[in-house]
């Protein structure tokens, strides 16, 4: 069990909306905790895609202000790879589809 | 020569070509799509067998050895083959319909015969995804970046040194269409 994190907006992945139902922490004491394990979608870095497209998906898509999209996209470029969301699988794999599209080279993975 | 996309007072983004440049963005989109593959027909039908047919023949299969339909759809999972197929089968389809749209789409804005194009947000938007599969298609299938051998002055065939040429014009045309929305 682990403390959701999966809390922010994806703007932009309508046409990828999974049909499965939203996961439902359950609140035990104060600590609000889901059974549903954390996926992560990592961008890999690829020679071809310019950093300015790849900075502009990321807003696009994830609707991140141009500052938190430069950090990922230099992560990217610096470390070959970054973690650009996080949640349940089903939201993983919207993401991954919806950066597929954009030409991106994305994966999902479990874990955080 | 082409003039760099700029944003118009009408909202729209403007940009300049040759007609051999128009041309030669056409060459390349007709041999995109043809590695896209076509889209699903659309299928209105009420026989459940025609249906299921209909299904099955919509399913993608993933062509042998072609580098560059692999880097357009990449396997979504690294390290679990079962997992990647089963996202295969649930996005692939529409993945490839997507990306022939906007493939048909891009060459309808380039069939006016004037030597300007002018995109709405949406068409840019379009644009902005087509070049960037003409970039993945030019690059992965000669040395095209990097510190590769198709940067190197020696040992350049002039059909690579062609394709060099095209994917850093496509380059400068795209970030010129990038700069507009940043």
């Amino acid at each position: 069990m682990r403390v959701t994190t999966d809390g922010r907006e994806t703007a932009g992945s309508k046409q990828y909306a999974s049909i499965a139902p939203l996961d439902a922490p359950q609140i035990e004491g104060d600590t609000i905790v889901d059974d549903n394990p954390v996926w992560s979608t990592i961008v890999w870095n690829d020679p071809i895609n310019l950093m300015s497209y790849v900075t502009w998906v990321f807003m696009t898509h994830f609707g991140y202000d141009r500052t938190h999209a430069e950090v990922l996209m230099w992560q990217v470029h610096n470390d070959g790879k970054s973690t650009v969301s996080q949640g349940s699988r089903e939201r993983m794999e919207a993401d991954v589809a919806a950066l597929h599209s954009f030409g991106l080279w994305a994966t999902l993975e479990q874990g955080g | 020569m082409a003039e760099a996309f700029r944003r118009g007072g009408d909202g729209r983004l403007h940009a300049q070509f040759h007609p051999r440049e128009k041309a030669l963005l056409q060459v390349l989109a007709e041999q995109l799509s043809g590695i896209i593959g076509k889209p699903t027909a659309a299928t209105a039908t009420d026989d459940p067998f025609d249906a299921i047919v209909a299904q099955l023949s919509s399913e993608v299969v993933r062509p042998i050895d072609d580098p560059v339909h692999a880097r357009l759809f990449p396997r979504a999972h690294r390290d679990d083959e079962d997992a990647a197929d089963e996202f295969d089968r649930a996005a692939l389809a529409q993945l490839r319909d997507g990306r022939a749209d906007r493939t048909t789409a891009f060459l309808a804005t380039l069939s006016s015969p004037n030597d300007e194009v002018a995109l709405t947000v949406e068409q840019a938007h379009q644009w902005l995804t087509v070049l960037t599969d003409l970039r993945l298609m030019l690059g992965t299938s000669v040395d095209v970046v990097g510190e590769g051998r198709g940067r190197q002055d020696s040992g350049v065939t002039p059909q690579e040194a062609m394709y060099i040429s095209v994917y850093d014009w496509l380059s400068w045309l795209q970030e010129t269409l990038v700069a507009c929305f940043l």
